[in-house]
């Protein structure tokens, strides 16, 4: 079971947050395909948001595929997301840089930015 | 227990059937079908005025709250919010006009609504035990014991604990179990959270937010302190002044709302509605009530739901805006 | 801990049809201390009444047989008085309950007016109930028929009890004005006073709304209706105080019944004319019922009126 952390200082809309920490623990594995996610009501009692907001976020989800919602039963996890997982070749490339990274010198904060606008250079952001 | 003997229609608020999967499913008691969505309260030239020569506490306010909608009563102190909470709760008789609450008028339906003071009042020579059995034994039909005994155990409260020795913020969660226990369909609430620590505040609201997405629950809670109901909200009522000044879901009010910054004067702003307009540096920045796309070089912005609701408190002669829906049927769309 | 929460409040919709419940419980339970106030009074006011009939009187008789009532007259304005138990106390002691009788009615119109209305509009506390499911309107009728069925039984029965003992002994007293007073004032309109009262008070109460001013409007309102109960109705116009017609006289030891004698405590007197006892009866006054009937009617036509106006006041508040 997933639980979710609303950050009101944000700025990020509510159900995004729980959009993006939902695929957040799709991409770590913390749920799998078959699992349920917590019902409306488990969310609102432990985050005092409104229940629209979660069913907002969770109708997004099953936009995208995700989830699906089974009457009666609750909202289940339709497929995972990311093709690589944490022990991945890809994960193994990127520590090898980032130890590289290290060895020149560069501290937390540089790599933080590198990492960034590569990754704005090669993943054009489409949504706000 | 009792309120699982009440047989009926199960009324399922739009947008919430994905919430029926609990395994203590609620029905909710049958009422009386007056057009759809059901409409929780609906009040018509509604004007409240303490005594002859006071000036009106509300002044000829129209509007309707859907069913299921969790509203919050915005405005400053004296605008007029413990009034019309009070109106609906039957406790206080309208000057002028009418207020329905599920088509009816505010006393007919009692048992379906819990009303929670702003002072909460309790009776102090009671014990905790003894006031949940008030509930109890003055709602026969609806009270919900388990429910409230564990709201009460939340708090790690004893039952034996006599009224008059608890804090305010414990008094406050004894005074919403006894709201929450008799299973309300429209809660009232009057600066609900006021003295609650921020832990007893988060658990509470939860509660409250949980009883909602199992049972639909209307509410209709006041504070002026937006940040408190930004998230727990989805629908807003805005006082001022005894006056409507915006009602309607949270999300509709601030989509037809921009945030524009530029040089120019107001007056370019046409045929936008201008909420508030200040001077920045050589131009202005100005909350606009958009009629069509803005035009111009102006600099747009979504505002946020607090710098919506200050600009509408700083500039009284703004017109009143009352989404589709939040209209009472009535009178005419603007109040 | 979980459990003794549960026991009470589940136990609850399970009533037997003699254990209140609802409004009633409500209104029992929030007023438990004036309840047991109410019944303290009763029951002590009973007893010294029953105190007053069977052993106080019969010391009083014992007086009265050995003086006669010139002697006890005298008895009380003299230093006699204070040895021992004398007639005279008796005489003092009979009216006591009615002085109890009326401090009560006053309690019971300031109870009214104070923690049964005021008190509850003031903090907020009655409308806690009305957002529970019961409607003003039944709120305030349980807040007046629970008090006003608690206060006709009791005065009822003290008011009985007190014309019983009246019948019994009140040939002990000294004559003059309080048995006369006290033989028209009580009676149904004694039991009809403190609902006039609870009336008033309640009205008060519901109007001011603040527990001091409506406890000052309902004293002084209870006072007028006091001050005109004893014997100042209009409508007794000059015959406030009308005669009760008694009969004395003296016993012989032979059993002769001569007229009183006039002996006072003077034993030598007393010998000479041989006297045993005396005996006094009071005669039934034919204006007892209609004054009574009379003043009962207006006190509770009045009761009605003020309940009106409680009930209507509270309505142009609330729905």
């Amino acid at each position: 079971m997933v639980e979710y952390r609303i950050d009101r200082r944000s700025g990020v809309a509510t159900y995004l947050q729980i959009v993006q920490q939902t695929k957040q623990a799709l991409r770590l594995g913390l749920l799998e395909p078959g699992d349920r996610l917590p019902t409306a009501r488990e969310v609102v009692e432990a985050t005092a948001i409104n229940p629209n907001t979660v069913l907002k976020a969770y109708r997004e989800l099953e936009r995208e595929g995700l989830v699906e919602a089974r009457r009666g039963l609750g909202t289940f996890v339709r497929r995972t997301l990311g093709t690589h997982p944490v022990d991945s070749p890809l994960r193994a490339e990127l520590a090898a840089w980032a130890e590289r990274a290290r060895a020149a010198g560069l501290d937390r904060e540089d790599v933080d930015a590198l990492f960034a606008s590569v990754l704005d250079e090669h993943f054009p952001k489409d949504d706000h | 227990m009792s309120s699982e003997k009440q047989g009926g229609r199960t009324t399922t608020p739009k947008g919430r059937g994905e919430l029926r999967d609990q395994p203590r499913r609620r029905s909710r008691r049958q009422t009386p079908h007056r057009g759809t969505p059901e409409v929780a309260l609906e009040a018509t030239e509604l004007t409240k005025r303490y005594s002859r020569k006071a000036t009106a506490a509300l002044d000829n306010c129209s509007f309707r709250l859907p069913a299921g909608r969790i509203s919050a009563l915005v405005g400053p102190n004296g605008a007029g919010k413990s009034t019309l909470l009070a109106l609906a709760g039957g406790l206080l008789r309208p000057t002028t006009g009418t207020l329905n609450v599920f088509g009816g008028a505010p006393g007919e339906f009692r048992d379906r609504v819990a009303y929670l003071a702003q002072n909460k009042p309790l009776y102090g020579q009671l014990t905790i035990a003894e006031t949940l059995r008030m509930g109890a034994e003055l709602n026969p039909d609806r009270w919900d014991a388990p429910y409230a005994a564990r709201i009460i155990e939340e708090g790690s409260l004893q039952p034996g604990q006599k009224i008059r020795r608890l804090s305010g913020g414990q008094r406050t969660r004894v005074a919403l179990a006894l709201a929450l226990g008799k299973r309300p369909d429209l809660m009232l609430l009057d600066e609900p959270m006021a003295d609650l620590d921020p832990l007893a505040r988060h658990e509470l609201m939860g509660t409250l937010m949980a009883d909602a997405a199992e049972r639909g629950t209307t509410v209709l809670m006041s504070s002026h302190i937006v940040s408190e109901l930004a998230d727990a909200c989805d629908h807003l009522l805005l006082l001022g002044g005894g006056r409507i000044r915006l009602g309607g879901g949270i999300d509709d009010l601030l989509a037809a709302h921009t945030l524009v910054t530029g040089r120019g004067t107001p007056a370019d702003l046409a045929p936008h509605t201008v909420v508030e307009a200040r001077a920045s540096g050589r131009g202005l920045t100005a909350l606009i009530r958009r009629d069509g796309p803005v035009e111009g070089g102006w600099a747009t912005e979504d505002p946020s739901l607090e710098e919506l609701l200050l600009a509408h408190l700083r500039s009284p002669d703004a017109p009143a805006l009352l989404t589709p829906g939040t209209t009472s049927t009535r009178t005419a769309v603007q109040a | 801990m979980t459990t003794t929460l549960h026991t009470p409040v589940a136990a609850a919709p399970r009533r037997s049809a003699l254990r209140p419940s609802g409004l009633v419980w409500t209104v029992l339970r929030l007023h438990r201390t004036a309840l047991f106030v109410w019944l303290a009074f009763v029951a002590f006011t009973a007893v010294f009444m029953l105190w007053l009939y069977g052993p106080g009187a019969s010391a009083a008789q014992d007086k009265l047989d050995a003086f006669g009532y010139a002697g006890v007259l005298l008895s009380t304005s003299s230093s006699h008085a204070l040895l021992g138990f004398t007639s005279g106390a008796y005489n003092d002691l009979f009216y006591d309950p009615g002085t109890l009788i009326t401090l009560a009615s006053f309690g019971v119109a300031l109870f009214a007016a104070g923690p049964l209305t005021a008190r509850e509009l003031e903090f907020g506390t009655a409308q806690l109930v009305w957002g529970q499911s019961p409607s003003p309107a039944r709120w305030l009728a349980t807040k007046l028929a629970m008090p006003a069925l608690l206060v006709t039984a009791g005065m009822t029965v003290l008011t009985v009890l007190y014309r019983l003992l009246w019948n019994a002994h009140g040939n002990l007293l000294i004559a003059g004005i309080g048995p006369r007073a006290f033989y028209f004032s009580v009676g149904p309109a004694t039991v009809a006073a403190p609902l006039l009262g609870l009336a008033l008070g309640a009205l008060a109460g519901l109007a001011v709304r603040r527990t001091l001013p409506a406890l000052a409007l309902a004293g002084f309102g209870y006072f007028l209706v006091n001050a005109f109960r004893t014997n100042a109705w209009p409508f007794q116009g000059r015959y406030r105080q009308p005669e009760v017609h008694s009969r004395s006289w003296a016993i012989t030891s032979k059993g002769t019944e001569i007229p009183d004698p006039g002996c006072y405590d003077d034993r030598r007197c007393l010998a000479k004319h041989d006297i045993a006892h005396f005996g006094r009866e009071y005669l039934h006054s034919s204006d007892y019922w209609p004054r009574q009937l009379l003043e009962t009617g207006v006190l509770l036509a009045l009761t009605a009126l003020a309940v009106t106006a409680a009930f209507l006041v509270l309505r142009r508040r609330t729905v």
